[in-house]
């Protein structure tokens, strides 16, 4: 394993949005993490809190293609407004032929969709605007 | 002696069909049964399976180009020696017509030869078994009387039972389970073909041989009010 | 271990198929679409060959009795865990006692007809010559050598070394398009008897639409359109053929032969499927019009390196994801 194929691999790893890879051979174990400066994590929208519970930014898990429906179906998966469930996929990050879901990270309201559907979004860009539901009925009808 | 070359067609990308000119010989068959035990040890074929006096090769990967393998298969086949494969002999009691043999009428129809004549035609010869195939354990015959040969049937009959002893153009065999046929089912015997706990699954081999002996004969019926 | 609840019959277990076999007499079996349960393995980082389920009539549901990680892909069946919506392709987490539903599947060329439900671990069947493929003549393989049944039991064999990849997948109908004059097509190589049809048969048989018509299953598709017609009436030795042979029988219609066709046949053939577009025809419903389209062996090798180079690039997406750092 030379300089040349490591700085290969962290290219790969940086155009496809991976944090970490792990390579293993008959006689190697090699493990590169890549520091980013946003996680996909949810993190809060700073400022925003009233009181309320503050709403969350859903960000993309990897570089690609951001999508709202799944490529078979016309459909969004979700609109802003809906209400969704903790592990509901809100939209996809298409990566080659293979699509990452966007779980909401907790039960919520979408109010906002910062990113435009079919860009080219970046590892730890804004997708989803979601309002956490506090408590029972927290983020219920308006 | 069959005169000109084999024709080898491919089978859209998966297989090829080796196919050697001539009237249906067992001497063919003899020579068919030899390529194959040849082409069979060949890396790029997964497996090489007669039919009758043709050979099906099936393919691990499609070559960038035929022609060498075309060429090989010639070459072969005109270095091999008739492979004599010696078996055993197998005989069948048949119930022939009635309800167990619904195409009788048809064969009747078309050969223009009377029940009686059928039956004894068709229980003269030893049959040998030139090859496997159409579905689990069932043995294409050779020898059958070419006075016996009758066309397949127009639309193929949904499922026939398993022991059903048919005949399709000029080939006769058995029905090693139910399942659906083009051919004319003339009537029945009991034997196990295929019992997938044994090795090799098959109980009758390409080789051996197989006669048909008379258990009863039963007049034909005539389905949907005659014949077609 | 899962459960079958409900079935619309005709559910079974398959592999790629049983590929040297032919030699007893058996066909293939087999998955009528290899890339869907190729898929499906790759999501759930098992062996691309291991056994899933193949639905082709709907409604279907099973119970998992343990957690169990799955993968659907083929037909878009409107599919939900618990009654939670799931994607299509896509890989999925069960825990113990969740049901899972497939639907009808939804209209249109791109939905296909025919579910495959992959389980992490792979089904595990006992291998009978060389597959664990339902071969239903003579009763082999997958389970119990038949079609599934309400109360069926299903064990999975032990889980992989790859984590499952929670993704979809964009289906071959979608990243590999191919139609003709606006119909779905599938490309085929002539084959020997081709030029023993008449010149306006051949014509007929390349440039008309064929409509599958209800006769038609994993046996074989027998397909309505014009009459084709030999120049002189053609009785053939038997011979081996394999699935994607296009037979014309003296009725002039031809059968394409499928999965769980016969291993032999000696009807006239005139053109073959190629095995990379076998898929499409597979995932075709009932009713479907399409097209043969006519190619050569490079033209054929051709559109096997597509499909392969396909399943490569999936299978680097698929890995280089899982290098990703999860939670």
């Amino acid at each position: 394993m030379d300089a040349a194929t490591l700085a290969r691999l962290a290219r790969a790893m940086a155009e496809a949005g991976l944090a970490r890879l792990e390579l293993e051979g008959p006689d190697f174990a090699l493990r590169l993490d890549r520091s980013s400066p946003a996680d996909a994590a949810p993190s809060p929208v700073p400022g925003s809190s009233n009181g309320d519970a503050a709403p969350v930014l859903v960000r993309a898990p990897a570089v690609g293609t951001f999508l709202r429906a799944h490529p078979l179906h016309q459909r969004p998966l979700v609109v802003p407004g809906e209400r969704v469930r903790a592990g509901e996929s809100l939209g996809l990050v298409r990566i080659g032929d293979v699509l990452l879901p966007v779980p909401a990270p907790r039960e919520g309201r979408v109010v906002a969709e910062p990113a435009a559907p079919g860009s080219l979004v970046g590892f730890g860009d804004p997708l989803f605007e979601l309002r956490p539901c506090a408590e029972e009925g927290g983020c219920g009808s308006t | 002696m069959s005169v000109g070359e084999p024709r080898v067609s491919p089978l859209g990308t998966s297989a090829l069909l080796f196919d050697p000119p001539g009237e249906t010989s067992l001497e063919t068959q003899r020579r068919i049964w030899a390529l194959a035990r040849e082409a069979e040890r060949w890396p790029e074929l997964r497996e090489a399976v007669p039919g009758v006096n043709n050979l099906l090769l099936t393919l691990e990967r499609p070559p960038a180009r035929l022609e060498p393998l075309v060429d090989r298969l010639l070459a072969a086949w005109r270095a091999v020696e008739p492979l004599p494969l010696g078996g055993r002999v197998f005989e069948l009691a048949v119930r022939y017509g009635g309800e167990e043999g619904p195409h009788l009428a048809d064969v009747v129809a078309h050969t223009r030869l009377s029940v009686e004549e059928i039956v004894a035609r068709h229980t003269a010869p030893l049959y040998p078994v030139f090859a496997i195939g159409s579905h689990p354990g069932y043995c294409y015959l050779g020898g059958m009387d070419p006075r016996l040969s009758t066309p397949r049937r127009k639309v193929p009959v949904v499922s026939i039972p398993a022991g059903s002893v048919s005949i399709g153009g000029g080939q006769t065999g058995v029905s090693a389970s139910a399942g659906p046929s083009g051919w004319n089912t003339i009537g029945r015997t009991e034997m196990v073909f295929f019992d997938p706990s044994l090795d090799p699954p098959i109980r009758v081999r390409p080789g051996d041989a197989i006669r048909f002996r008379v258990e009863r004969v039963r007049p034909p019926i005539r389905l949907d009010g005659g014949r077609p | 271990m899962i459960e079958i609840l409900e079935t619309g019959g005709l559910a079974s277990v398959q592999d790629l198929g049983r590929f040297a076999a032919f030699r007893w007499g058996l066909g293939t079996a087999g998955v009528m679409d290899p890339p869907a349960l190729r898929a499906a393995n790759l999501l759930l980082g098992n062996p691309e060959g291991a056994a899933a389920i193949e639905i082709q009539l709907f409604p279907f549901a099973v119970r998992f009795e343990a957690d169990l990680d799955f993968a659907l892909t083929g037909a878009d069946c409107a599919a939900t865990l618990d009654g939670a919506p799931l994607l299509p392709w896509s890989a999925g987490s069960a825990r113990a006692g969740q049901l899972l539903r497939l639907d009808l599947p939804r209209d249109g060329a791109r939905a296909g007809c025919r579910a495959c439900l992959g389980l992490r671990g792979g089904i595990d069947v006992p291998i009978v010559l060389g597959s664990r493929s339902t071969q239903l003549r003579g009763s082999v393989g997958g389970f119990e050598g038949r079609h599934l049944r309400p109360g069926d039991r299903l064990p999975v064999g032990p889980e992989p070394e790859a984590p499952t990849l929670r993704a979809s997948i964009v289906p071959p109908a979608l990243a590999l398009p191919l139609e003709v004059d606006g119909l779905p097509a599938v490309r085929a190589l002539p084959a020997a008897e081709h030029d023993a049809f008449t010149a306006a048969s051949g014509a007929a048989f390349w440039n008309e639409p064929w409509r599958i018509t209800p006769q038609s299953d994993r046996y074989g598709y027998r397909l309505a359109g014009p009459v084709l017609e030999p120049e002189t009436p053609l009785e053939l030795r038997s011979h081996g053929i394999v699935p994607g042979v296009v037979q014309v029988p003296h009725g002039g219609q031809p059968i394409v032969q499928m999965r769980d066709g016969q291993p032999s046949g000696g009807y006239p053939k005139i053109a073959t499927v190629i095995e990379a577009d076998l898929w499409r025809l597979g995932q075709m419903p009932i009713g479907t019009r399409f097209r043969f389209l006519e190619v050569d062996w490079e033209e054929a090798l051709a559109a096997t390196a597509e499909l392969e180079s396909w399943l490569v690039r999936l299978r680097r997406v698929t890995s280089l994801l899982r290098a990703r750092r999860i939670g």
